[in-house]
């Protein structure tokens, strides 16, 4: 192009520029942001690890080994995610870390590391799975609506809560309020806007994503 | 009216209505949502779309709530042995730190003398031409970063561009060549310091001297435009002023070709000299944006000039603040097409003013023995080095407390003013206070370096009168024919009318009521002339200034006895049935003898406002962020609640907006 030694392609720049243009607008992962992560998403990590069938006494150290995976690789995830693969993603980690103690302790235990290669997919999960599952899920939901309950303002905590749990009327919250719909809709869309950030763009995904994808 | 300029695209409010603006977008368009009412009426038009995200979320009820908040308590132990896990990790990986070459060595023609200094990206180092002798910043692409080819096509576009440059306000790029895998680039080495760091050592003294640098910049702008390139990175630490005083613009990091395709699509450029057309994805961008940060990099020199009662440096100063106005304006269209539209505006006002061209003045230099280029973004990290240490001196402070005989002066237009000690205290929101915003966190100490004195009471409508009376001043309320907005108890804006103007507000007012229905520029308008009227430099109180005055040295979250409320504060309750300010000073004064601060009118501050504005140091922007769209606004008003009385609560308002809750008081700067 224009200098010499040190060309790239216009093809691989536009490329190179479209990424850029996503992680200039992203910030480092905070230690405040890691800590809402654990707090948030912990109970499906543990459920993961003990539908796997592993023993009590070691799920806490495959719980640890997952976080300590998972804290390495958060920044780039958050770099390139794609929306809606979170959840994929996390347990695509948690499951090799399973995998990991089946291989280091095979004797221990009598299900064959094959076996859990396979993963079920959603389709072939059992009702009640399906149930247990969407428990965990309704609690981590209810962990990040939690964490931002502590830090907003009581105000428009309410009008959020009462708009989207409650599903009030706008018109009728306004008027409890004393405050425009405009303003209850601001108020609704500022919390939703920080369980997003929390859930990193999982709470937009009404269903499971397929499981591992064999990364 | 100009405050329409920034109401969002429909595309924009139709995203965020989706939930899908990003981050930086999302904070800055929820203010503007809560404040104009053209565009509530025109979200009420959408259809709310988040019901679509809600509905997993209605099956949440108070008792999962209640479950999570016990749940999360009983995790704590677990989170407290990970919370640093993330830390450590970067806190690693930056330990791992090796430089790239040993010293000293010989690569090619040069020789390396020693490493300048290093961030995530690269590594800057010292060296010079074996036969020239030149010296040479030597910049290269660090080992661990040679896989991210973000960085790395940072580095290749800051070399292309650099090598098609050649003039004396731009760095200069020597050399580029590619070896064991590292790209490495040799550039002149600059002797001298950042504009930034100048400024705020106090090195720029008068206007000449922003003259010369704004126009050294602006003739390296036109050689770069010349060329095709957008520099679309323009903010005071990219711009070197060397200990011969020659100005180099440097750091093409993110400069693109201005013909290219990319630049619709990349978003970038420093927060606060960013054109606003910058921010929004997908919008087009041309050279103007360049112009854009330029003026913001005016505006910051000027704030930085020490305090004058020059009449000829005080013109030349307005003269200067109105460029800048007309370079930062929000739209593309509104602002000098080109930068030599700005040249030729610069140098009439140097010719009209006999200003010095080249006159550069080396002793304001003296203390600064830097060298370096000192400058290497690739991606999002900045980096720049200063060897020698640039911190102002420490002054010592002393803790006063205002003393409540020798204080109160009174001066012309029955204006009395409170002189306020040098002191430190705490500014923000106490931690325990559950009325906090998010804007008022976190806490951060702040040092009163220098006294000042405020009025006593906010600025009435008689000594408005007085202003008017004098110049046939026309407040921005009366000019567009329009008046402003008199709150009602449905609404914090209730009812425009063209009759609501600062002498008839729509409530029945007498000499002694706070003027409102005032523009952030009518009360600027105010200043200036009282400074002028009494030969003293008068201005709008900065929120740091603002809230040091309203706590008078009390810690907690009011300054004065919750318990005594309605006797300090004309609030909500206080007023009663008769929703309307009430005359200044009639309720109890704080410890300081300052009356009305948390109450009766809302006040404009002098700074711009920003939501994060107590994540920066506060010794970096004493007067707020360089840039905003919305002025700050302290104190609540007759009509406000509970939490906007507290001595930490932040209020803002785009600057055009006029309002009959909302006055000022005056600061007077002293010599």
């Amino acid at each position: 192009m224009r200098s010499g030694a040190f060309n790239i392609s216009s093809q691989d720049a536009d490329e190179l520029l479209t990424r850029s243009s996503l992680i200039l607008g992203l910030k480092t992962f905070s230690q405040e942001r890691w800590t809402n992560f654990v707090l948030v998403y912990a109970p499906l990590l543990k459920y993961w690890i003990r539908q796997k069938g592993v023993p009590a006494s070691a799920s806490d150290d495959i719980l640890q080994d997952s976080l300590q995976s998972i804290c390495s690789s958060i920044e780039n995830f958050q770099r390139d995610s794609i929306k809606g693969k979170f959840r994929g993603w996390l347990r695509t980690i948690v499951e090799r870390r399973i995998a990991d103690y089946f291989r280091i302790k095979p004797i221990e235990i009598p299900t064959s590391p094959q076996q859990l290669g396979s993963i079920p997919t959603p389709q072939q999960k059992s009702p009640e799975t399906l149930e247990e599952e969407q428990k965990v899920i309704e609690e981590i939901r209810a962990r990040a609506m939690e964490l931002v309950r502590r830090s907003t303002t009581e105000k428009t905590w309410q009008m959020f809560w009462l708009s989207t749990v409650e599903q009030l009327p706008t018109a009728e919250i306004a008027r409890q309020f004393d405050v425009s719909s405009a303003a209850v809709r601001v108020a609704k869309q500022r919390v939703l806007h920080r369980l997003r950030i929390l859930m990193l763009e999982d709470l937009d995904q009404a269903t499971d994503p397929p499981t591992s994808d064999g990364v | 009216m100009a405050e329409s300029n920034l109401c969002p695209e429909p595309e924009l409010l139709a995203r965020w209505n989706s939930g899908s603006l990003p981050e930086e977008l999302f904070e800055s368009l929820c203010n503007h949502l809560e404040q104009c009412t053209s565009c509530q009426f025109r979200l009420e038009q959408l259809e709310d779309r988040s019901s679509i995200t809600c509905v997993p979320l209605t099956r949440i009820s108070a008792a999962h709530m209640e479950r999570a908040r016990q749940s999360i308590d009983a995790d704590a132990p677990m989170v407290q042995v990970v919370s640093n896990w993330l830390t450590v990790l970067q806190n690693k990986r930056d330990s791992q730190f090796e430089p790239v070459l040993s010293l000293p060595c010989n690569l090619r023609q040069y020789v390396v003398e020693s490493l300048l200094g290093y961030g995530g990206m690269g590594e800057v180092y010292k060296a010079h031409h074996k036969n020239l002798k030149r010296p040479v910043a030597l910049k290269v692409m660090r080992s661990t970063r040679q896989n991210d080819p973000i960085a790395q096509a940072h580095f290749l576009r800051e070399i292309e561009t650099a090598g098609q440059l050649d003039h004396p306000n731009l760095v200069r790029a020597y050399d580029a060549w590619e070896q064991d895998g590292f790209v490495f680039l040799a550039q002149e080495l600059l002797d001298g310091d950042s504009i930034r760091s100048l400024a705020k050592e106090g090195k720029f003294t008068c206007c000449s001297e922003v003259l010369n640098s704004l126009l050294a910049v602006c003739h390296g702008i036109k050689q770069l435009h010349h060329r095709g390139f957008i520099h679309r990175d323009i903010h005071p630490a990219n711009i070197m002023k060397l200990r011969d005083g020659a100005i180099k613009l440097i750091d093409y990091g993110l400069a693109v070709p201005s013909d290219s395709d990319w630049i619709e699509s990349t978003q970038a450029g420093t927060i606060g000299y960013m054109a606003p057309e910058q921010s929004l994805l997908g919008a087009a961008i041309d050279q103007r944006c360049d112009i854009y940060s330029l003026g913001c990099v005016l505006r910051f020199l000027l704030s930085h000039l020490p305090t004058t009662c020059d009449a000829k440096e005080l013109d030349l100063r307005e003269q200067l603040r109105s460029l800048s106005l007309l370079m930062t304006q929000p739209r593309p269209e509104d602002r000098p097409f080109a930068i030599t539209d700005v040249i030729q505006q610069v140098e009439n006002m140097q010719t009209s003013n006999h200003v010095a061209g080249e006159a550069v003045r080396k002793s304001i230099l003296t203390r600064t023995i830097v060298s370096g280029v000192a400058l290497l973004t690739l991606g999002v990290i900045t980096w720049y080095l200063v060897l020698v240490n640039s911190m102002p001196d420490p002054i010592s402070v002393q803790r006063n407390v205002a003393d409540e005989s020798s204080s109160a002066t009174p001066i012309s237009l029955d204006l009395k003013m409170v002189d306020i000690p040098v002191g430190k205290y705490t500014m923000g929101g106490i931690p325990e206070d559950s009325q906090n915003r998010l804007n008022e966190l976190p806490q951060r100490s702040i040092d009163i370096k220098k006294p000042f004195r405020i009025s006593a009471h906010e600025i009435t409508i008689a000594q408005f009168q007085q202003f008017v009376t004098a110049t046939g001043y026309k407040s921005d309320a009366e000019k567009s024919g329009e008046g402003g907005w008199l709150p009602n108890r449905r609404s914090s804006y209730g009812k425009r009318d063209p009759q609501f103007i600062w002498s008839s507000p729509g409530y029945t007012v007498n000499d002694n009521f706070p003027v409102t229905m005032v523009s952030y520029s009518d009360a600027v308008a105010f200043c200036n002339w009282l400074s002028q009227h009494d030969g003293k430099n008068y201005r709008l109180p900065t929120e740091i200034e603002w809230e040091f005055c309203c706590r008078a040295g009390e810690e907690g979250s009011h300054s004065f006895p919750l318990s005594q409320k309605d006797e300090y504060v004309w609030w909500f309750k206080s007023v009663g049935d008769q929703l309307s300010p009430r005359p200044v000073g009639t309720l109890k004064p704080n410890a300081w003898g300052l009356y009305d601060m948390q109450g009766n009118v809302r006040e404009w501050c002098l700074d711009w406002y920003s939501e994060t504005a107590y994540q920066q140091d506060a010794n970096l922007f004493p007067e707020g962020p360089p840039a905003g769209e919305m002025r700050a606004v302290r104190g609540g008003c007759y009509m406000d609640l509970e939490a906007f009385a507290r001595s930490s609560h932040r209020g803002y308002l785009t600057p055009t907006t006029i309002v009959g809750n909302q006055g000022f008081r005056v600061v007077e700067v002293l010599p």
